[in-house]
């Protein structure tokens, strides 16, 4: 099945703070969402996974430079001129945010607002667009639809205003929704609420979706498919069992061994030091310096993301950017409780 | 083991004033924490962790009940008498950009509380301030740098090194790796535990996070709005859970494990607010097992076993 959305050699660069050159926030970022799929992208702060997500609807401003392409339906958005990017934006793909408060008008009603989202890209007459509106509300579990769509913003509580913007988002049945950390503000009952919600909508209204976090709990709960980056540098990419079940590259099992879980008191593997800043990183592989395994060749020249040998797939479905990459039993302790797949 | 507890809360309420009406933050909420322990305060924004934290330090007045700390009542004494107290009693937060003085450097930030209390000067506050910074992980090369200037994880540990400076004896630390990757909170929640090891800390850990709070925590209370519901040790809480709150929460938390995605309804609704709390049980309009009961009678912590529950239907054993 061809890719609905496909990433191909994205840079997002930015001047540096020091006034000399350019720092280049995502770095020859390409991936794929397959139709019907949801993918995540998966990182800590100052990997470049925002700045990617905000490229694909270019909703980066200047003094940013986006360059390669982002291929949506034959054609590539990064060109594509204002006007049709705007049949685009909303129509087939949305986006939601982290936090609904900024991205929505306080001064509007939430009905007001949606309706007019339907308005503009269906050519709905009003009332036809406010019914639309409720029955959003409704779909995205909100209770007494008719009156919340009366409601702003401030009155309603993180977890309806998150409700909102999805039922926003989806009012027009994209085909891709971008989910940019779409539930790291919310408590975790109402998170386990809004991703139950997201699933639920995938699958009736057959959306793919683009699903960037940092928390691997929700990856594992949501993903089929998985892109970890680290330093602007997409550095590890599988189905989400093998993710978490056999991490090849060693800042991906690095993240899992850091994760306090479920397991109980046991000393937790921190990866020492920090994620290098953008412009800073080292030569070579940029995860060298925090490595447990590194050799002398990682510093001398960076890895491509290549497909990791592995017997059990012909090594096509799962890439590491590491030339040393983890042997597949090395992931021990409680992580790995879910092995065998 | 009798020893009284190091630190004893009876009854603590808390009320704040918004909008001409009270609203109880903290709702006759007793717990002890013994000398040494690690006691997991685990709740969602509005439960009133935090809240009740701040009260244990005495740091929001209490509108009723008790505190008593290394055998004084706190609660008696006046902001002077408290003041020796307050050295053994320290605060690690969420937010470290927000909790240190952006016009200070790392410096005087560490070393403001031997300061205060004038437990060292010249020569020794700077040697004081190495050792600390070099507990905490911060190279010493930031001495002189403002919190601005300083990564997320960096500040945390600043804000760790300016608790521990006056050699506290307990320590409330709120949610201190929220706000952190999570490679930079491992190395952070190793720390704080060795810390603790090798000082002896007696710590009540505030936390939305489950995870984190298995890992550190010996014994947990669960709070909803401005109640403790629960209270058990760590893995019989994680394990054997029995107040549908507990229940629902530990539900929602994701599983780092694909291969246990599981089909479950979370819990329906929100949190009500403080402002209108609902009758009887805080919990009955988003409980799946409410019986007629729960609507109109605020149900007490009782003690089964090793725990305590504040359920009319979940305490028989």
């Amino acid at each position: 099945m061809p890719a609905l959305l496909e990433i191909v050699d994205l840079a997002v660069s930015f001047p540096a703070s020091d006034g000399h050159g350019l720092v280049r926030a995502a770095d020859g970022v390409s991936l794929e969402v397959p139709a019907g799929t949801t993918v995540g992208l998966v990182g800590e702060s100052g990997s470049g996974k925002t700045v990617t997500a905000l490229s694909i609807l270019r909703l980066l401003d200047p003094p940013a430079q986006v360059t390669g392409a982002v291929r949506f339906a034959g054609k590539n958005l990064l060109e594509l001129p204002e006007r049709e990017l705007r049949a685009v934006r909303g129509n087939r793909i949305a986006m939601v945010f982290q936090d609904p408060m900024t991205s929505l008008n306080p001064v509007l009603t939430v009905g007001e607002q949606i309706a007019e989202v339907v308005r503009l890209h269906e050519k709905r007459p009003r009332r036809a667009a406010w019914a639309r509106a409720v029955e959003m509300l409704d779909t995205v579990g909100i209770s007494s639809p008719a009156e919340r769509a009366r409601a702003y913003p401030h009155e309603l509580s993180g977890g309806m205003r998150q409700r909102v913007m999805i039922g926003m988002a989806l009012a027009c049945k994209p085909d891709l929704l971008v989910a940019d950390e779409p539930t790291t503000a919310l408590d975790v009952t109402i998170q386990a609420q809004i991703l139950e919600l997201l699933r639920r909508l995938r699958a009736d209204m057959g959306m793919s979706v683009l699903l960037i976090t940092h928390d691997l709990g929700v990856v594992a709960e949501t993903c089929d498919l998985v892109n970890v980056m680290y330093a602007g540098r997409i550095v590890e990419r599988a189905p989400v069992a093998r993710i978490f079940a056999t991490p090849r590259h060693p800042y991906t099992l690095g993240l899992l061994s850091s994760m306090p879980d479920f397991a109980g008191p046991r000393r937790l593997r921190a990866i020492p030091g920090a994620v290098p800043l953008p412009g800073k990183h080292p030569p070579g592989c940029r995860f060298a310096d925090r490595c447990e395994r590194v050799l002398d060749r990682c510093r001398l020249s960076e890895p491509a993301l290549e497909p990791v040998p592995d017997p059990a797939d012909g090594g096509l479905v799962h890439l590491a950017r590491c030339i040393n990459p983890v042997p597949k039993e090395a992931l021990s302790g409680p992580v790995s409780a879910g092995a065998p797949l | 083991m009798s020893a009284a507890p190091l630190l004893e809360a009876d009854d603590v309420c808390v009320r704040f004033a918004l909008r001409g009406r009270a609203l109880a933050a903290v709702d006759h909420v007793s717990l002890t924490i013994d000398d040494g322990e690690t006691l997991g305060l685990v709740g969602e924004s509005g439960s009133g962790k935090s809240t009740l934290g701040r009260a244990l330090l005495r740091l929001v007045p209490l509108a009723a009940g008790r505190v008593r700390f290394e055998d004084q009542e706190l609660t008696a004494l006046d902001e002077r008498a408290l003041r020796p107290l307050r050295r053994r009693m320290q605060m690690v937060f969420q937010d470290a950009s927000a909790a240190l003085n952006p016009r200070m450097t790392v410096l005087d930030l560490v070393a403001e509380g031997l300061d205060i209390h004038g437990l060292a000067r010249g020569a020794e506050r700077g040697e004081r301030v190495r050792a600390l910074l070099a507990q905490v992980g911060v190279d010493d090369a930031v001495l002189g740098a403002y919190p601005h200037e300083l990564s997320g994880g960096q500040r945390q540990r600043v804000g760790i090194a300016r608790a521990l400076a006056v050699e506290p004896r307990f320590l409330v630390c709120d949610e201190p790796t929220s706000a952190l990757d999570a490679s930079v909170r491992a190395q952070v929640l190793n720390q704080l535990a060795d810390l603790r090891d090798a000082r002896k800390l007696t710590m009540l850990f505030i936390t939305h996070d489950l995870g984190v709070v298995r890992h550190v925590a010996g014994r947990v209370a669960v709070m909803y709005l401005g109640r403790v519901v629960e209270e058990a040790p760590t893995e019989v809480l994680f394990t054997d859970a029995r107040h549908p709150y507990t229940r629902a929460l530990l539900a929602s938390a994701p599983v780092p494990d694909p291969s246990k995605r599981r089909a479950f309804v979370p819990p329906k609704g929100e949190m009500a607010s403080a402002l209108d709390p609902p009758s009887g049980c805080a919990f009955h309009p988003r409980c799946p097992d409410v019986v007629d009961r729960c609507r109109t009678e605020v149900p007490q912590l009782v003690r089964i076993g090793a725990r305590s529950v504040a359920c009319h239907v979940h305490t028989a054993t």
